[in-house]
C-alpha cells in the first residue's frame, strides 16, 4: 500500500461521501468513478489486501461498498455490522454480506443502482454535493446515518434502530414526516 | 495584497516545462516547476511557497526525468494526502488505458486525467477553461483574486479562488487563517448580494452553493 513512505491517495482519510470499490484489477472502480458525479462522492479503488484500511480511512464510515470478489475480506465484516452502508456486488454475493447487500450478474446493473442511490430523492430530501443531506428548505444535515437512509429508501438495514439516532434528530423539527423506524415483519430500520 | 496564487509543474521534459511555465506566469500564477517527482515531493513538504499550491499539472509518464527515486504516482499521493485543496490535472499517453486510469485513481482519487495525444495546447486550453467558468455572478482573474461581476469588486485571497475553481466541490482547508479567509469570503459575498453563498460542512471543510439550488448551512455549522 505504500511506495517509500508515501501512502496510497485511495487510502489517505476522506470526509466526503465515499465510495469504496473493492476488486482485484480496478477495473470496476475506473468504470464507477467515469460513471458518478465527483463532486457527490469520491471511489475509493482498493485491492483485498487494502480493504480494511480503505474502509477504516473513510470517516465516519463508507457510503456505499462495492466489490466483484468471490469472497468478503473478513475485516471488512465488522464495518458492515455496525455502520449504514450500502453494499453492491457484482456476481455472486459472498459469504458474509449483510442481508441488505445486493447483488448484480450486469456491470451496467450494479453502475445504474449506484447513481440512482446518489440521485435518490426522499420527501423532499437528498445527497448534497460532497456529504450530508439536503433537507427541504434548505438546511444540510451532516448525518451519515440519515444520508445512508435517504440513498436506501425504500429499502433499509437490517441494524439496531439506535443506529439512526443521529439521524432521527437531524429530521425533529426538519419538517419530513418520516422517521428512522423498524419494520416489525422485516425487522429492518428504514424511513417510514 | 494581491499574492499570486501557486501553480506546481511537474513534467520531465525541459522543453515542455518551460513552455507550462511561461503560460502559467503569463495568466498571473507563480509556477513552481519540477522535472522530478522527488523534487516536487520535497518541495510540497518543506513548507515553502509549494505547500498549498492551487493547482498542480503532472505529466504521468517521467521517464526523463533527471531522479528517477520517486514517480509522478508517489507526488500524486502526496498531493491527496498533503495537499487535498488543491485541484490536479494528470496527462498522459494511455489514458485510454484502464490499468493507467486504475493507477492514477489509486495515487489521487480526485485527479482529473487529460489525454496527452490532444497536444500541448489543449492542456492549457482546458486549464484555463477550469479557471475562466463563471460561478452565480463571480469569476476568477488572473488566478489570483475573485471578482463579483456586477459591482467589480475584487476579493483578494487565495482561498476564495480555491471555492471558486473548486465548485460546487468540498474543500478541506489547512488552516485556521485559511479558514478565517473563507468565512470573510462569506461575509463579502453577503455583503454584495451574491447568490453565491459559503456553505459550512465542518472540520474546515467548505464550498461554494449557488442560492435557490444548494442546502445553505446549518446554523450550528463549525
Amino acid at each position: 500500500m505504500e511506495a517509500g513512505n508515501v501512502t496510497l491517495g485511495a487510502l489517505a482519510p476522506e470526509r466526503d461521501r465515499t465510495l469504496v470499490v473493492l476488486s482485484r484489477d480496478g477495473e470496476l472502480a475506473v468504470g464507477l468513478r467515469e460513471r458518478l458525479e465527483r463532486a457527490r462522492v469520491v471511489v475509493k479503488d482498493a485491492r483485498p489486501g487494502e480493504a480494511s484500511t480503505a474502509v477504516a480511512s473513510c470517516q465516519p464510515w463508507p457510503w456505499m461498498l462495492v466489490g466483484d470478489l468471490a469472497e468478503l475480506p473478513p475485516c471488512v465484516e465488522p464495518a458492515l455490522a455496525r455502520h449504514p452502508i450500502l453494499v453492491l456486488w457484482l456476481g455472486p454475493a459472498p459469504h458474509g454480506l449483510p442481508a441488505h447487500g445486493r447483488d448484480f450478474s450486469r456491470y451496467s446493473e450494479l453502475a445504474d443502482a449506484a447513481s440512482l442511490a446518489l440521485e435518490a430523492e426522499v420527501d423532499g430530501m437528498r445527497l448534497a454535493t460532497g456529504a450530508g443531506v439536503a433537507l427541504p428548505g434548505g438546511r444540510l444535515a451532516r448525518s451519515a446515518s440519515l444520508q445512508a437512509l435517504v440513498s436506501a429508501h425504500p429499502a433499509g438495514f437490517n441494524l439496531p434502530l439506535m443506529t439512526f439516532g443521529a439521524a432521527a434528530r437531524e429530521l425533529s423539527g426538519s419538517g419530513v414526516r418520516l422517521r428512522p423506524r423498524r419494520d416489525p415483519v422485516t425487522g429492518w430500520v428504514s424511513l417510514q | 495584497m494581491k499574492a499570486n496564487a501557486e501553480v506546481l509543474l511537474l513534467e520531465d521534459d525541459a522543453e515542455k516545462l518551460d513552455e507550462l511555465r511561461r503560460h502559467f506566469a503569463s495568466q498571473g500564477f507563480h509556477p513552481l516547476a519540477f522535472r522530478s517527482a522527488n523534487r516536487a515531493i520535497g518541495a510540497l513538504r518543506d513548507g515553502g511557497p509549494a505547500t498549498q499550491p492551487l493547482i498542480a499539472i503532472v505529466d504521468w509518464d517521467l521517464t526523463l526525468a533527471p531522479d528517477q527515486s520517486s514517480s509522478s504516482s508517489d507526488a500524486l499521493c502526496v498531493l491527496a494526502r498533503d495537499a487535498s485543496d488543491c485541484l490536479v490535472i494528470v496527462y498522459t499517453a494511455n489514458a485510454d488505458s484502464f490499468r493507467v486510469r486504475s493507477e492514477i485513481n489509486r495515487a489521487h482519487p480526485r485527479a482529473w486525467l487529460h489525454d496527452k495525444r490532444d497536444g500541448d495546447a489543449s492542456l492549457m486550453e482546458r486549464v484555463d477553461r477550469m479557471l475562466d467558468h463563471p460561478v452565480a455572478d463571480l469569476r476568477v482573474e488572473d488566478g489570483s483574486f475573485v471578482v463579483h461581476v456586477p459591482s467589480q469588486d475584487q476579493c483578494h485571497h487565495r482561498e476564495a479562488v480555491r471555492l471558486v475553481i473548486r465548485h460546487p466541490e468540498i474543500v478541506t482547508f489547512h488552516s485556521d487563517t485559511a479558514t478565517r479567509a473563507v468565512r470573510r469570503f462569506g461575509d463579502w459575498l453577503a455583503r454584495h448580494g451574491s447568490p453565491a453563498t459559503v456553505v459550512s460542512h465542518g472540520n474546515r471543510r467548505y464550498r461554494l452553493a449557488v442560492g435557490g439550488t444548494e442546502p445553505a448551512a446549518h446554523p450550528g455549522a463549525s
